[in-house]
């Protein structure tokens, strides 16, 4: 409890993280405004790429996860925090909860943003709108993933160390890994992050064939098993400075 | 029990030796100064105690265990290792409350050692306009924070005022004074002087010595001064009682290797009348330099 403590306020006592869930949220607000609201529905698609946004939250949760495992490489503090947790795995589990607790509460503040604004335009303009309990299942998928993927860049981070190079490394699993499951054979490409993402959020674009849960397992296991690696790393390796 | 303990440590990095088969003791109720030049790996022997590296061989107790063992870190040792290691967009305050949280110190506590590192007008800054002084400050706030009973200090007069040094040599010996065990590591020889009462000293990852500062200082083969009525002949009759015999610039012989007693009694052998016989006290400095051998005591 101590130290889940400890990691929150690290998180909340730089600008950087309210910063970068500032801006995405805003992007997220001009994306309902200006796209939903004045693009041709032609192009804006159905209500589920309304309600899964663009994204930006996603790449933000990401890179914060990673962060939160890099900074205090980055800067030092590392050497404090494990004089502190000399054992220093209890450190990294409470980081891991903090990086699943800020993925929830961004993911709240998105479905507040989204649903007072997004929804309600593509209402007027559309006319319709699907079941409450189907958005429900969208916004929760939503919600998920940002705590999930928060958890897969904290992992990445841990492994890597280097803030840039694990950035790249994070941003690279992605989005070089993205196009790959086309090229695997059978339905392998589906347990990939990128695709299992797609199936946590219902499937908006076409991408994975998993269920929302199975979507969700498949990216926890990810998640769970870079912060495994990376912890058993850390615990090994020296602190160098 | 020693505060702390170094057995045959040593570290390599790769092909690299920063210790080699380094063993000392730290005893609690004095300041003990972890002496030796750039490089010679006080740093690396002294993040090995904090249980921050692992050693490639030997060990580094913690009261007589490993510090991966500790079960309340933060009130058994408290380290300040160097001034940089903080994030620089966050208070001092702030960064004090993070280790406090980790630790269940309370928030008063934070605010005791800002006050005694007359830091807390400063605290609500980000660290990033600090001073080099203010961050060394800031390193033993969050040193002292636990009020442990081992204190370990990698070089904290770095970037501190002359005024800032001597409160540092104040605190210090208090904390000493209290039945604390405090290790400080300098290349600051007259810093050291003036507030170690044990040295440490090491050299290329080795010991090279462990003892007071006094007998450090004494041990030392000193020279004699020596002014006499016929210096050339009493100059070559200590050379042929193997004494090592220089002059110095001021007209008087610098002898070595044999003590003003026997220089006595050699010159009352030739009928030579002495005027000065002066043991010259070497400094910690001097014996410093001889121990290192010119490069590295040059560097240091």
């Amino acid at each position: 409890m101590n130290l889940l403590r400890s990691e929150w306020l690290k998180l909340w006592t730089t600008r950087t993280t309210w910063t970068m869930l500032g801006i995405a949220l805003l992007g997220e607000a001009l994306f309902a405004g200006l796209y939903v609201g004045l693009a041709p529905l032609s192009e804006i698609g159905d209500i589920d790429q309304v309600a899964t946004g663009t994204g930006l939250l996603l790449v933000m949760l990401l890179v914060l996860g990673v962060l939160i495992a890099t900074t205090e490489f980055r800067h030092g503090t590392s050497s404090s925090t494990f004089l502190a947790t000399p054992k220093r795995w209890p450190a990294l589990l409470a980081k891991l909860g903090i990086a699943l607790a800020v993925g929830v509460l961004a993911g709240l503040a998105y479905v507040v943003v989204n649903a007072g604004l997004a929804l309600p335009l593509f209402e007027g303009r559309e006319g319709n709108l699907p079941a409450t309990s189907a958005l429900t299942e969208i916004y929760a998928g939503v919600v998920v993933s940002y705590a999930l993927l928060c958890a897969f860049g904290l992992g990445v981070g841990a492994i890597v160390r280097n803030q840039v190079g694990a950035m790249i490394a994070a941003i690279a699993f992605f989005f070089v890994l993205s196009p790959l499951p086309e090229l695997l054979p059978g339905s392998i490409g589906d347990y990939v992050p990128a695709q299992a993402i797609g199936s946590l959020h219902g499937n908006p674009e076409g991408d994975g064939s998993l269920g929302q849960v199975a979507g969700g397992l498949v990216l926890s296991a990810w998640a769970f098993a870079l912060f495994a690696l990376g912890t058993a790393l850390i615990c090994r390796r020296d602190v160098a400075d | 029990m020693p505060g702390l303990e170094v057995r045959n440590l040593t570290k390599r990095y790769g092909k690299t030796v920063a210790v080699d088969d380094l063993s000392f003791t730290v005893e609690a109720g004095r300041v003990t100064g972890f002496l030796g030049p750039n490089g010679s790996g006080k740093t690396t022997t002294m993040r090995a105690l904090l249980g921050l590296l692992r050693p490639s061989q030997g060990e580094a107790l913690v009261e007589g265990s490993r510090p991966v063992e500790m079960s309340d870190p933060l009130r058994t040792i408290g380290a300040a290792l160097e001034a940089t290691a903080f994030h620089p967009g966050r208070s001092g305050r702030n960064h004090l409350r993070t280790l406090a949280a980790a630790a269940g110190i309370s928030r008063q506590r934070v605010e005791e050692v800002l006050e005694t590192v007359e830091l807390s007008g400063a605290a609500d800054r980000r660290v990033k306009g600090y001073s080099l002084g203010m961050r060394q400050r800031l390193a033993l706030a969050a040193a002292l924070l636990g009020e442990p009973r081992i204190l370990i200090l990698d070089e904290p007069a770095n970037g501190l005022d002359p005024q800032g040094m001597r409160w540092l040599r104040d605190l210090l010996r208090e904390q000493a004074a209290g039945g604390r065990t405090v290790l400080v590591s300098s290349h600051l020889l007259s810093e050291i002087a003036q507030t170690a009462e044990q040295l440490v000293v090491i050299r290329k990852g080795k010991l090279v010595a462990q003892t007071s500062l006094a007998e450090f200082t004494a041990t030392g083969p000193g020279q004699v001064r020596v002014r006499a009525a016929d210096l050339a002949g009493l100059g070559e009759a200590l050379t042929a009682a193997a004494g090592t015999v220089t002059r110095d610039g001021d007209g008087a012989l610098l002898v070595g290797d044999i003590d003003g007693a026997r220089i006595g009694e050699i010159a009352l052998q030739r009928g030579i009348a002495i005027h000065e016989l002066a043991p010259q006290q070497q400094s910690l400095e001097e014996r410093f330099f001889e121990l290192m051998g010119d490069e590295e005591g040059g560097a240091a």
